[in-house]
């Protein structure tokens, strides 16, 4: 448990929320365009896989870091 | 001789710890993939892309917003706490807790629905049965991390030094979303 009084870095904190919420709007983004793909096209299987591969890569590199996991300090 | 002088050469390097910690996360992370891989496989080997005219796609997106709404929240409070934001922390995870729980009643919602427009016998039925449950246990058991961690944020425990709880549990929330990623398109939009 930590008992010293903490220092908060305001500036990195803002700066990760920054790449946070851009990657949020991505994610949005791309909901949104596979939605209406899957609900005009009439075979959606093809057209969508990029969109469900791209909001995939997004979750694993900007919210999961899975490019740090080998490296030094992993984060 | 005291315990103090037979403990004193053994300092682990928190670096090192830190990181087996996170590899050991990913091998689990894997292995779960190959589970849902192999449930997802059986959609597609028993039923192809068939799905019901029944589906209601407009509420399965709103369960994925409230997902990827709970995950970005997820990474807010992983963030406040790497920077030492306590109240920030508190904030998001509860929020993080609330809408993964809307998730898991907006779930209950739809298969109380789809028990009787696409019953478990039925080949769609089966897997979709099936995809949904085995995910929505994994809601469940990040629900139950989620909490405990968030109790143990409220104690005072964790800090930008020392955060791997939090850390771990958030990243299994990520995996849970990322899981649904691909079930929403392959029950509701193929």
């Amino acid at each position: 448990m930590t008992t010293e009084p903490l220092i908060i870095d305001h500036e990195g904190f803002r700066s990760a929320t920054r790449k946070g919420l851009i990657a949020a709007v991505f994610l949005g983004v791309l909901t949104a365009i596979e939605f209406f793909i899957a609900t005009t096209i009439e075979e959606p299987l093809l057209p969508l896989l990029p969109f469900v591969a791209l909001k995939g890569w997004i979750i694993l590199d900007a919210f999961m870091h899975v490019r740090a996991v080998f490296s030094e300090g992993g984060h | 001789m005291s315990t103090e002088t037979v403990h004193s050469g053994f300092r682990p390097d928190m670096s090192v710890v830190a990181r087996a910690n996170r590899i050991g996360l990913w091998l689990f992370l894997v292995s779960e993939t190959f589970l849902f891989g192999a449930f997802l496989s059986a959609r597609y080997f028993s039923s192809g892309t068939l799905k019901p005219d029944e589906l209601n796609q407009g509420f399965a997106l709103a369960l994925t917003i409230i997902l990827l709404l709970s995950s970005i929240s997820a990474y807010l409070a992983e963030t406040a706490m790497r920077y030492n934001h306590r109240r920030k922390f508190i904030f998001f995870m509860s929020l993080t807790i609330g809408m993964g729980l809307l998730f898991l009643v907006g779930v209950g919602v739809e298969i109380s629905e789809a028990i009787h427009l696409y019953p478990p016998e039925t080949q769609y039925g089966t897997s979709y049965f099936m995809l949904i449950g085995l995910h929505a246990f994994h809601v469940v058991t990040g629900l139950t991390a989620l909490g405990i961690v968030l109790f143990l944020g409220i104690k005072g425990h964790f800090s930008s030094d020392d955060y791997w709880g939090v850390e771990g549990v958030v990243k299994y929330w990520h995996f849970v979303d990322l899981a649904w990623v691909i079930i929403y398109p392959t029950l509701y939009l193929f």
